[in-house]
């Protein structure tokens, strides 16, 4: 029997790191298709015509792209701040 | 009686001072704060809804409480304005949007009660910029307010009108909300203070939300001891507003005059001073210099998580503010302003394992700070990259970069960490334009915050020049 408590142990004992880094490095986030955009605000209830779905793809697609950049494959064990409080100490 | 100019200019302080000595009566006060509305508002344009006759009102009823010796504190008689997404009951509160036009509130919000409660004389509701989602105040629907340093420019933003209002002698302090610094961006703009408290420390129940995990509340004022004093009015758990957190509160006035020798100061180096204009830049490090003169010692540091700030800001705040104003977007799209609608829309299309990543990414970022604030008592940076940009432009070019003027704020790190930052006047550019910088510091420690700020101030002369209305 192998023990499996420490494999893949490379950035902290039982998380699952060499399973993360390996799907690492997600490619940029293209510019949606206009009609994606299109479609999209059409099910969330807004109207959205082609040319403002043009005016906004390339901000959005930065700032999504910037963010899943940022993002550490590693994210496991990272609480997101759903419910923001700063802590009473630091 | 003194000069109703010489009173319009006074501190907060200096006003109270006067009130409790009956130097001058509230009525007298509030007299010559609307005297000087009337005759610089035109070319100004703070305010979307002056509320005079309930003003001149309030201040009756101060001066007949004082007198019979009910004196509440410093804030009493005291003119105040509020930035319009405060709601007023009975008094309309339009967050500057045309789709909020005919909201009339019910229930005026905490900050209101609170200042009402404290003695304050409410002046009116302040122009903002639409839905407080940006920072230039020249606003589609109720018109631009201009910068009193020089009319054709911005006064920065959200809380523009807050910070045009004080630079031109209309009040003694404002309300603001500050959800990316629109606090701190128009007082660096207009040469005031402005300070963001502690996320939680002062309610947001009552407000017109732009973000909710981000928003918060605070006072401008033209010293660091005025908005300390209103801040003592203001702060404290609120159990409507799930955000406030039940901690003591304590005299925010208490760590000024002390002197901040042997104190660990940070200057963040990147980020904040990638792309400034020279003269923000000889600015900040003379501000340093005047720091290391009262005996403070300043180091330079790096903050590495702060590289995806203005992404992270945005794929966390565009979703939540577009979730409220979903059904009013949906049938009412012709109605926004260009600028705002577009970011409203783009909160639609953000997917929620955009915003869950985002929101991991402030986690890290927030601790990055928390743990430098483990070695330093408070932390210095620019306030803005640049002076207020021309009315109508959309960016400028910063140290040989074209940067937006939403992007020029460099506020939006202490809205991801929640912690307390001030924003005071450091410097003039040549075109006399105010330059204003940063002050951060610990959770729930405003009062060293606010110590070191007033240390500052007070070694300089920035607070006590006066626009040339």
């Amino acid at each position: 029997m192998s023990d499996q408590t420490n494999s893949g142990a490379s950035g902290g004992a039982e998380l699952p790191g060499a399973v993360l880094d390996a799907a690492a490095a997600p490619p940029p986030v293209p510019t949606a298709d206009l009609d994606v955009l299109v479609g999209l605000a059409s099910r969330a209830g807004v109207t959205l015509s082609r040319d403002r779905a043009a005016a906004l793809a390339a901000p959005l697609a930065a700032a999504v792209d910037g963010v899943r950049r940022a993002t550490p494959a590693r994210r496991d064990q990272i609480a997101p701040a759903l419910v923001f409080r700063a802590p009473r100490e630091v | 009686m003194a000069v109703a100019n010489e009173l319009v200019y006074l501190t907060l302080r200096e006003a109270a001072d006067g009130l409790r000595r009956r130097a001058f009566s509230a009525v007298e006060l509030t007299e010559a704060v609307l005297a000087r509305t009337e005759a610089v508002e035109p070319r100004v344009h703070a305010y979307i809804t002056l509320t005079a006759d309930q003003a001149r009102a309030a201040a009756a009823a101060a001066d007949g409480e004082i007198g019979a010796g009910r004196y509440r504190g410093p804030l009493h008689g005291i003119p105040i304005g509020l930035k319009d997404n405060f709601y007023t009951a009975g008094v309309r509160t339009t967050a500057g949007a045309k789709v909020l036009a005919d909201f009339v509130p019910t229930q005026d919000a905490t900050v209101v009660t609170r200042l009402r409660a404290a003695g304050a004389v409410i002046t009116g509701k302040l122009n903002l910029h639409e839905l407080a989602i940006g920072s230039t105040t020249t606003n589609p629907h109720y018109g631009a307010t201009h910068n009193p340093w020089n009319l054709d420019h911005i006064p920065g933003g959200s809380s523009g009108g807050s910070g045009a209002a004080l630079a031109a002698g209309l009040c003694f302090a404002a309300t603001g909300t500050d959800t990316r610094g629109s606090i701190r961006n128009p007082a660096a703009l207009c040469g005031v203070v402005g300070f963001k408290p502690t996320y939680g420390r002062v309610s947001i129940f009552g407000v017109v939300p732009l973000s909710w995990t981000m928003d918060h509340t605070g006072p401008l004022a033209r010293t660091v001891e005025d908005v300390a004093l209103v801040m003592n009015a203001i702060a404290g758990y609120d159990p409507q507003d799930a955000t406030t957190v039940d901690v003591p509160v304590p005299d925010f006035t208490s760590g000024l005059g002390q002197p901040i020798r042997g104190l660990r100061l940070a200057v963040v180096r990147n980020w904040f001073f990638d792309a400034l204009d020279p003269e923000v830049r000889a600015a900040l490090e003379t501000a340093i210099g005047v720091f290391r003169g009262l005996g403070a010692t300043v180091e330079d540091v790096e903050l590495s998580s702060l590289t995806p700030t203005h992404e992270v800001f945005e794929v966390i705040t565009r979703p939540e503010a577009a979730a409220w104003q979903h059904e009013l977007l949906a049938a009412r799209p012709d109605d926004y302003g260009a600028d705002v609608r577009m970011g409203l829309e783009m909160g639609e299309l953000i997917l929620a394992i955009d915003y869950i990543r985002a929101l991991q990414l402030r986690r890290i970022m927030a601790d990055e700070q928390y743990a430098l604030l483990r070695r330093y008592d408070g932390l210095l940076a620019p306030t803005r990259a640049a002076p207020a940009a021309p009315i109508g432009v959309a960016a400028t070019v910063v140290d040989s970069r074209e940067i937006a003027i939403g992007r020029q704020g460099l506020t939006a790190p202490f809205n991801l960490s929640g912690i307390p930052a001030i924003s005071v006047p450091c410097g003039f550019s040549t075109a006399g334009l105010p330059i204003g910088m940063q002050v951060a510091g610990r959770p729930w420690d405003e009062v060293t915050v606010l110590r070191i700020a007033h240390a500052y101030e007070q070694a300089t002369d920035w607070h006590t020049r006066r626009p040339p209305l």
